[in-house]
């Protein structure tokens, strides 16, 4: 009962939160807090109870939904997805703690948003069952639509359309593909089944060189739609958009979680299903995943707004982790992963940075700063710390990830190596680029005392941010900690990429409560005996 | 000194508990860490641990009261972070050589372990790095200790105590690291800190522009620096230094360019012309000096730059795989120790002027190396620790002396108001332009034999290193006589006093180490005939290997290279004496003479106008061309051109779309139903 637990509690909460006057506003931000606090520390749990020498499903729990078609209410965790679902607990009440004064306007309505969007993103990061998979991908959209399109900026309703379009086109392609495969199981097995766990057992016919064959066209309608998500250049032009629009709490889930759906996609749905034909078209994923880490570090540094150079730098970023997917070897995969994590910390932090400071002066644009390092000097030690994290300073998780990835993608080709690495000179191009003109030389117009004197951070913010600075730098110096809860995934998924199979952890986990288990092996035996 | 007292009650007493509380918290976790990940660990153990966490204790105090305007307090706490450092390091050495001279290493953690990469943050003294962390830790308590002068009238003397200690724990990282990720984690470290002093007084546009410069231009090797790292881990499955040391041998040696030994070593040399200031990537260096004096002495002289020497030593046996790129590395050397020398005649900033002697004696430091005479290499970068640091700390006694001026053209006649700053300039300046029997003019000497000599050496080389040499005695006979010789050109209201003792005392201790420091290593022709042995040719045997197909040389025809080098340096010093002291008028006529030649060399051949105009601009310029026309007039233009086409059909769909939750939760919830039902039909 643990995932479906720490799916469905955000939601149970947000009905909750529902019930309190509109009025009760400070009620309502503490009881989300503590609601969100309780989700993170159910996600504790399952990390304290995961078994870490095995790739199977764990804490699988699996419920016939629609028998007829095979599609299940089926819940599962592995060594991929572990760590994104405590990164989605994990930012949520980080989100909550720093949007307390920056959200003012239907506060229940954005604190309900908020929860019911982290029971969408957990359940897509837990569900094993694509239809079941489909709904939580679709059901996220919904909360994210109306943070960017009630509590966001001035052209808030270009930027949300924008972003629909995108996401529901990609999906629906994602839709077809999924219903496909469950004919295809029909086909072969006698059954519908919208499992995962089916679907990779199937054999789908592959033509190496043309487009027209269902391997080719089913791979390339998934990574349609993660391609857009994550979102892979051409297809992220939304993306800036989006972010600057987006109120500081939705730019935090949009970067920090939702961006990982889709290379999450990749990583459980695309490379695993359809082998052959992500072996064949690596090279155009590689490429495009270079062209999005050099394209995107040029252009985010000529961008005049703060907020779109980091959303800028978050295609160049999520390009590296594509390019260590499409890698398809232990390192690139275990960097891309643990990019992933660091992604979320890194540009989640710079967001909340950036929204603290507009709060202040109700202005991104970099030219009309300079000199913050001598306003607010806490401000601008922690703006610095976390700009090393983005750049990949070594001893922190930026660090780590990025060097896996290009040690990955060396291996594929030196050339790509080459073209991945002269992102490490342009990351550092733009983001000190943008903090030498905002936080040093004279005071900007904005800096100067004579309207408002500016006001270093307060004790909430530095308690927003802390934690965030502490993963900094744990992520980095004893990254052991949390990939050692992913390699045994990892390396299944590499080593058998050709013939991927998951199996369900039948024995116990440690502490597993017995019910739980029984539960999970009849549910299992029932999908054996269909067959 | 004395003027830091009165500021001890403008510091709110709340900050100073607020951030002592800080401090005592992450000072207990850290050491709970430490006494955790010790547990049955050796006494070796307990000196490297305290080798690199006494700077970084010093960092995370000094760095929580930042605020605090207390020089004397941050200075104290820094300086003596950094002796326990130095006090650590001369026990370990000495433990190392009274247990035979096997090199002492110490595993504190696993660090990354990926598949077959398997990275622990282990670190190792061997003979190579002994010399090393006792030149950082030595010079470096002796800057930190001039620091406590130098800063005392500044306003955040605090933070800059604890960027100097966090400096000091990233160098120490990457000399002691026994495997090359530890070394990058060093390496960009050092980038770091490099970054955050040149850049300390922020509010000066300039300077934070050139700490982004040193830091970008320094990234652009790290890049190359972990291309040579991802090379020799596909190539030998591992990133440790002897590992891949041994491999090297086993591999023999590879005569082409394309092979894989070859192909790390010249990625592995693009970092070092990073850090090290070579062509084509020296240009954050003078720009670098916009720092506090007594950084450009550690950081910019004496230790971080010259960290890409010690990469390559470290790899001797690696790069001598690959002679190929040895060459490149002494052409590059000797190209470059004679190219930033020429623009060091034409400076008038003091620190300019030394900044570019900086680059060109790197540049000896690369010859030696290329030429395979590693220990050579590793000897001209302690003495020129030794007499750089000097030089350095001199020139910010006398910009300290003279309110903050550093144009040498409002010096002059300065030696009889600073005698100690003079006085150990002088000796600096006899150990710089290689002068018997100082410093450098013993491992200067030995560069030039050997780049001479070795068979991997050539006589052109040797060439490069004599003019090189001409023109270091030129313009630091040039810079001693505008500052301190001939008549005062001291502006009016400026009245130079010598520095406090705090300041003078390092300058007398790096003066006598510039006159000793060459002792240790003297040549046998001269050495056979005083029965002097050379200390440290017999130190790194065994750690550095000789260089391939050495023949002993002929002792006449050392003794008369010898013989031209220090006479040529002699009358080029006498000359530069007869025309800043004697004859003022004359290098203005020279220099109209050869007008153009003047102001390509004066004017630093144009290389920063070439790199940003050709490159830069260029590409800033072609960003924003991107921006608008992919993003914005392309991508963004087609899809509003599939938006309309959806529009034309999607009219219903408007109707529909009326911002209302539950309404679209519905649809979806509909969406899914509809699609069931078409699957089931």
């Amino acid at each position: 009962m643990l995932l479906t637990a720490v799916t469905f509690l955000p939601l149970v909460f947000a009905l909750l939160i529902a019930c309190v006057p509109s009025q009760q506003t400070r009620m309502i931000r503490v009881a989300s807090l503590v609601f969100s606090l309780i989700v993170f520390a159910v996600s504790v749990v399952l990390v304290a109870r995961f078994d870490r020498s095995t790739a199977a499903l764990q804490f699988a729990e699996r419920l016939p939904w629609v028998p007829e078609l095979g599609i299940s209410y089926f819940l599962g965790l592995d060594g991929i997805s572990l760590w994104l679902v405590v990164l989605t607990t994990f930012l949520t009440p980080v989100i909550i703690l720093g949007s307390w004064e920056s959200i003012s306007t239907k506060v229940k309505g954005f604190h309900a948003s908020l929860l019911i969007l982290e029971t969408a993103m957990i359940g897509s990061f837990l569900a094993m069952d694509a239809i079941l998979f489909y709904v939580f991908f679709e059901l996220s959209l919904v909360p994210m639509y109306f943070m960017v399109g009630i509590w966001g900026g001035t052209r808030r309703v270009y930027a949300t359309l924008k972003f629909f379009i995108y996401t529901m086109l990609g999906s629906l392609m994602m839709l077809l593909a999924i219903i496909y495969l469950m004919y295809a199981h029909h086909d072969t097995v006698g059954l519908f089944s919208a499992s995962l766990l089916d679907f990779y057992k199937l054999q789908i016919p592959f033509v190496a060189g043309t487009f027209l064959n269902p391997q080719t066209l089913l791979f390339f309608a998934f990574a349609l739609a993660f391609a857009i998500k994550v979102p892979m250049f051409p297809l992220h032009t939304w993306l800036p958009d989006a972010h600057v629009e987006a109120p500081t709490p939705g730019s935090v889930i949009l970067a920090g979680v939702m961006l990982k759906m889709g290379t999450y996609g990749f990583m459980r749905f695309v490379i695993p299903l359809f082998p052959e034909a992500a072996g064949y078209w690596a090279w155009l994923f590689i490429f495009l995943g270079l062209v999005g880490i050099v394209y995107g570090a040029l252009v985010a540094m000529v961008q005049p707004d703060i907020k779109k150079l980091v959303a800028y730098s978050s295609v160049s970023h999520m390009g590296y982790i594509i390019v260590g997917l499409f890698a398809m070897n232990v390192y690139g995969a275990t960097g891309g992963l643990y990019q992933m994590l660091n992604h979320g910390v890194s540009t989640g932090a710079l967001f909340l940075l950036v929204g603290m400071i507009y709060e202040r002066t109700h202005s991104r644009e970099i030219v009309k700063y300079g000199g913050l390092a001598k306003a607010l000097p806490i401000f601008t030690i922690l703006f610095l710390i976390v700009t090393m994290s983005s750049i990949a300073v070594p001893m922190t998780n930026g660090f780590v990830g990025e060097f896996l990835i290009l040690l990955g993608t060396f291996e594929v080709s030196r050339v790509y190596g080459v073209v991945a690495v002269t992102g490490v000179v342009l990351g550092a191009a733009y983001m000190l680029w943008m903090v030498k003109r905002v936080f040093f030389g004279p005071a900007g117009e904005l800096v100067k005392d004579d309207h408002h004197p500016l006001v270093d951070l307060n004790l909430r913010e530095i308690v927003v941010m802390a934690p965030l600075i502490v993963l900094v730098f744990w992520m980095g110096l004893f990254p052991n900690h949390f990939l050692d809860y992913s390699k045994a995934s990892i390396e299944h998924l590499i080593q058998t990429r050709d013939a991927y199979q998951l199996t369900i952890h039948t024995s116990a986990a440690p502490g597993a409560a017995s019910g739980v288990t029984s539960e999970v092996v009849s549910a299992a035996e029932t999908a054996e005996a269909r067959k | 000194m004395g003027s830091t007292g009165h500021h001890h009650h403008e510091s709110a007493p709340v900050n100073l508990t607020k951030s002592n509380l800080m401090f005592v918290a992450l000072s207990a976790l850290l050491l709970g860490g430490i006494g955790y990940s010790l547990r049955g660990a050796t006494a070796v153990d307990g000196l490297f641990a305290t080798l690199l966490l006494a700077p970084l204790f010093g960092f995370l105090f000094n760095g929580l009261r930042f605020r605090s305007p207390n020089a004397m307090l941050s200075g104290t706490v820094a300086t003596l972070a950094a002796f326990v450092s130095f006090v650590c390091s001369v026990l370990l050495v000495v433990k190392m050589s009274g247990a035979g001279g096997a090199p002492l290493s110490a595993q504190f953690f696993d660090w990354m372990v990926v598949g077959d990469l398997s990275v622990s943050a282990g670190f190792l003294v061997d003979k190579i790095s002994a010399i090393m962390i006792l030149v950082i830790t030595g010079v470096g308590t002796l800057i930190h200790l001039f620091s406590v002068g130098y800063m005392s009238h500044d306003e955040r003397p605090s933070k800059y105590f604890a960027y100097l200690n966090l400096f000091l724990f990233n160098m120490l990282l990457l000399v002691l690291g026994d495997n090359l990720l530890v070394m990058f984690v060093g390496w960009e470290g050092v980038g770091l800190c490099s970054y955050l002093l040149i850049g300390f007084w922020f509010s000066d546009s300039e300077k934070a522009a050139a700490g982004m410069k040193a830091f970008i231009t320094n990234r652009i090797g790290d890049a190359g620096f972990l291309l040579g790292i991802f090379t020799l881990f596909f190539l030998f499955g591992t990133v440790n230094f002897s590992e891949i040391n041994m491999r090297a041998v086993q591999f023999g040696i590879e005569s082409g360019w394309a092979g894989p030994m070859t192909l790390a070593c010249l990625f592995l040399f693009i970092g070092a012309t990073g850090k090290s200031a070579q062509i084509p990537l020296y240009v954050w260096l003078p720009d670098a000096m916009a720092g506090p004096t007594p950084v450009s002495a550690l950081i910019h002289a004496a230790t971080m730059v010259t960290a890409g020497v010690y990469m390559i030593v470290r790899l001797n046996p690696l790069f001598l795989a690959a002679p190929n790129v040895l060459h490149v590395v002494a052409v590059v050397g000797g190209v470059t120790a004679v190219m930033a020398a020429s623009i060091g005649l034409t400076q008038w900033d003091i620190k300019k002027v030394l900044a570019y002697s900086t680059v060109s004696q790197l540049g000896y430091m690369f010859l030696a190396a290329g030429v395979g005479a590693f220990g050579a290499a590793m000897f001209h970068l302690m003495t020129h620790a030794f007499f750089k640091a000097l030089m350095f700390l001199g020139s910010g006694s006398v910009i300290h002396a003279m309110n903050g001026e550093q144009d040498i053209r409002k010096m002059g006649a300065l030696q009889k108001k600073l005698p100690i700053t003079y006085g150990t300039f002088f000796l600096g300046w006899l150990a710089i332009i290689g002068m018997p029997p100082f410093a450098g003019f013993f491992s200067k000497d030995e560069i030039l034999w050997l780049s001479f000599h070795s068979p991997l050496g050539h006589w052109s080389l040797w060439l490069l290193g004599l003019i090189g040499a001409v023109m270091t005695a030129f313009y630091m006979t040039r810079l001693m006589a505008l500052t301190f010789w001939g008549k005062s050109r001291v502006p009016a209201g400026v009245n130079p006093h010598e520095s406090p003792l705090s300041m003078t005392i390092p300058l007398m201790v790096l003066g006598l180490l510039s006159v000793i420091g060459g002792w240790i290593g003297i040549p046998h022709v001269i050495g056979h005939a005083l029965h002097v042995p050379n200390v440290l040719e017999h130190w790194l045997e065994g750690a550095i290997h000789g260089i391939p197909g050495l023949q002993p040389g002929s002792a006449a025809t050392e003794i008369a290279l010898m013989g031209i080098s220090v006479s040529l340096a002699g009358i080029s010093a006498i000359a530069a004496f007869t025309c800043y002291v004697r004859r003022p008028e004359l290098p203005g006529h020279l220099a109209a003479r050869v007008r153009g030649l003047y102001d390509l060399v004066s004017n630093k051949y144009f290389v920063d106008e070439f790199y940003f105009g050709k490159l830069i601009n260029p590409l800033v310029e072609g960003s924003r061309n991107l921006w608008a026309y992919v993003d914005v007039n392309f991508i963004d233009r087609g899809t509003y051109l599939v938006s309309d086409m959806v529009r034309g059909v999607g009219s219903v769909a408007r109707t529909v779309q009326n911002g209302n939750l539950q309404q679209y939760a519905l649809y979806i919830a509909l969406g899914v139903a509809a699609t069931l039902f078409l699957v089931m039909r």
